[in-house]
């Protein structure tokens, strides 16, 4: 597929908020998330304006979010520095299935949510967030990570267990 | 897999809508002008673009050159100045190209130091309008409003960074206080109750700015406190290397003030080390953290008085000495002043002077040749005025005397670029005895310079060859 700047108008209307909520929940603060989803989209526009072919857009986009989002992190930008550290924010859930109800403010319910994510290992966050905080299907987001369906059940499995302990502690 | 309670979860706070509408709308914009700096190529099948690629060129050289022009003239324009509202234009695309947030708080202070050159340059500039006065007045506070707005959201991505810039935006607005204070006493009460306006309109500015550093210091205090002995140490000390550095590359000798922030930084950053080993983590993280604002601060206050420092030119000047000479010989002619207007400095800028010889030890009968150099050492072009046909005297063992000079009775100047130098050339019919002797050479009205040389017998100056 070509895209032209119209098409690529169009296309930012469509994913702008998508790729900003798969960035929000996987670095630190609004701020580095907005920062980055505007990146996403100027690295897909110089992709895009030399003519290059992009088979899926939504794959394509996430896959450069995700890219940015490792280098952001290898460059050892200072995470958590002020709100998500802060222990006032900390919430204490008794029950090992998390209850919902016990947290009643939303954004405390937000940020100890990213919180965990952000600390699950091996690429299990990403795949939670894709998958239901994004609404993409288990097909989707192999195609996004270029792995197997299977390897991304598996990753799921995972990572939904871990964040159920961590939340429940 | 029992995942009903993740999706509950992600349906309670993630489905709905979380990136701020405005901020959509925002990049949306910025992306489309950077869409429009880098088009497509033509490998994306745009018909049109076969036309369009004869005359892209030549269309493009044309925006070029006009945005170019307009865009250097529209640079110095004042609120009330037909190319104002260009100046505002650029800076506003300017800043959309700024996607980081914060290179976009560090460009906001940028602009705060635009809009305090032109309040400052109104206020000393007797045909200013009052309506021009006003809209600089408020331009600023709207700018200092933008400026701590954008320091607030780099606050979430850490105190420090938001904490050296807030610092630095208030050391601006601080030295360009005390730019006009300073100038307030040297004019004229008309002149000077619009220095004083624009000295309260910064005052007012400047008191948000203020709490907003008392904030940040509190958040970054309470964020050493929550970090663990080893990673507080750790910061402390990458702070402490970086002020040490930031130091060294600073040229404190430039003005006194700088000097004295930079004392205060090496005092704190002394302290700070005294306290880590002590581990007393806390008190050096506050240590530390007061360096680097006090070298924050030394670096605006060097940049904005420089930067003022072209702007603040006093309705009246023309050096006060007018004096006969003996008459040098110029090295050049006079360059003539230019017929733009470029911002002149201050009257009271001075050149740097210095002599120089073929040698500072000369031999008895060998005739004294010096030249006097006079060099422009700022960013904005200074021009040297007389009233007479004297510029430059000399006098050895003894002050260059008015009486003893034979001027005509014309005015004569001298137009430096920055960084540009003009020469006199003298030599003395005087044969001096032994001995060590002063030479004092002045460029009237702007200051004297001295030079110490020795006159010896002639084999004293004679080359020692090695097997001699």
């Amino acid at each position: 597929m070509i895209i032209d700047a119209k098409e690529f108008e169009r296309i930012y209307d469509e994913f702008a908020r998508k790729i900003y909520k798969y960035c929000f929940f996987r670095v630190s603060s609004k701020e580095e998330a907005e920062d980055i989803s505007a990146l996403v989209f100027i690295r897909a526009w110089d992709h895009a304006s030399a003519g290059k072919r992009v088979d899926s857009v939504q794959a394509f986009l996430y896959r450069i979010a995700s890219n940015l989002i490792i280098d952001h992190y290898r460059k050892g930008r200072e995470r958590m520095e002020t709100t998500l550290d802060d222990p006032s924010h900390q919430i204490d859930i008794e029950d090992r299935s998390p209850d919902l109800a016990v947290i009643s403010d939303r954004e405390l319910l937000l940020k100890t949510v990213r919180k965990n994510i952000a600390l699950l290992p091996g690429g299990y966050g990403e795949v939670i967030v894709l998958r239901y905080f994004n609404d993409l299907s288990v097909k989707e987001i192999a195609e996004i990570l270029k792995t197997k369906e299977n390897n991304i059940s598996v990753r799921l499995h995972r990572g939904i267990e871990k964040l159920k302990k961590m939340i429940s502690k | 897999m029992n995942d009903d309670w993740i999706k509950k979860l992600a349906k309670t706070v993630g489905r709905e809508q979380l990136a701020d509408e405005a901020w959509v709308k925002s990049t949306r914009a910025r992306l489309g002008a950077y869409m429009s700096l880098h088009p497509a190529s033509m490998k994306t099948g745009w018909r049109f673009l076969r036309l369009f690629r004869v005359i892209a060129p030549a269309m493009a050289a044309i925006v070029l050159v006009v945005m170019t022009t307009l865009g250097v003239a529209a640079k110095n324009s004042l609120p009330g100045d037909t190319l104002f509202p260009i100046k505002i234009q650029i800076e506003k695309i300017e800043l959309s190209f700024l996607f980081s947030s914060q290179s976009r708080a560090n460009f906001e202070v940028q602009r705060t130091t635009s809009r305090l050159k032109e309040i400052s340059a109104l206020a000393v500039q007797p045909k200013a309008t009052a309506s021009s006065k006003k809209e600089a007045a408020e331009r600023l506070a709207k700018q200092v409003k933008s400026a701590s707005e954008q320091i607030a959201k780099i606050e979430q991505n850490g105190t420090t960074k938001a904490l050296e810039t807030a610092v630095s935006l208030h050391a601006t607005l601080q030295a360009s206080k005390d730019i006009l204070t300073d100038l307030a006493p040297k004019i004229d009460a008309d002149a000077k109750a619009e220095v004083l306006a624009a000295v309260d309109a910064i005052d007012k500015s400047t008191g948000g700015v203020q709490q907003a550093i008392l904030d940040l210091q509190n958040e970054a205090e309470k964020n050493d406190k929550t970090t663990s002995g080893d990673d507080l140490k750790n910061k402390i000390l990458v702070r402490i290397e970086s002020a040490k550095q930031q130091i060294l590359e600073i040229d404190e000798s430039a003005n006194e003030q700088v000097e004295i922030k930079l004392t205060i930084a090496r005092e704190q950053i002394a302290v700070a080390e005294q306290n880590l080993a002590n581990n007393n983590f806390t008190e050096a993280g506050i240590r530390a953290r007061a360096a680097m604002q006090a070298i924050a601060e030394g670096k605006a206050l060097l940049e904005t008085k420089a930067q003022l420092a072209t702007v603040t030119t006093l309705p009246s000047s023309s050096p006060t000495t007018s004096v006969a000479s003996a008459s040098p010989v110029p090295s050049a002619t006079p360059q003539p002043s230019p017929t733009f207007t470029a911002t002149p400095l201050p009257p009271e800028a001075l050149p740097k002077l210095s002599i120089e010889m073929k040698s500072q030890i000369i031999t008895v009968g060998e005739p004294l040749v010096l030249v006097l150099r006079a060099s422009n050492p700022y960013r904005a072009p200074l021009l040297l005025k007389w009233s007479s046909s004297c510029q430059a005297d000399f006098a050895i063992d003894a002050y260059p005397e008015n009486s003893s000079r034979v001027c005509s009775d014309f005015e004569s100047e001298i137009y430096l670029q920055p960084g540009d130098s003009f020469t006199w050339q003298f030599a003395s019919p005087e044969l001096l005895p032994f001995g060590m002797h002063t030479i004092n050479a002045e460029v009237i009205g702007y200051g004297m310079v001295s030079y110490e040389i020795n006159v010896v017998p002639h084999d004293e100056t004679a080359p020692v060859l090695p097997n001699q």
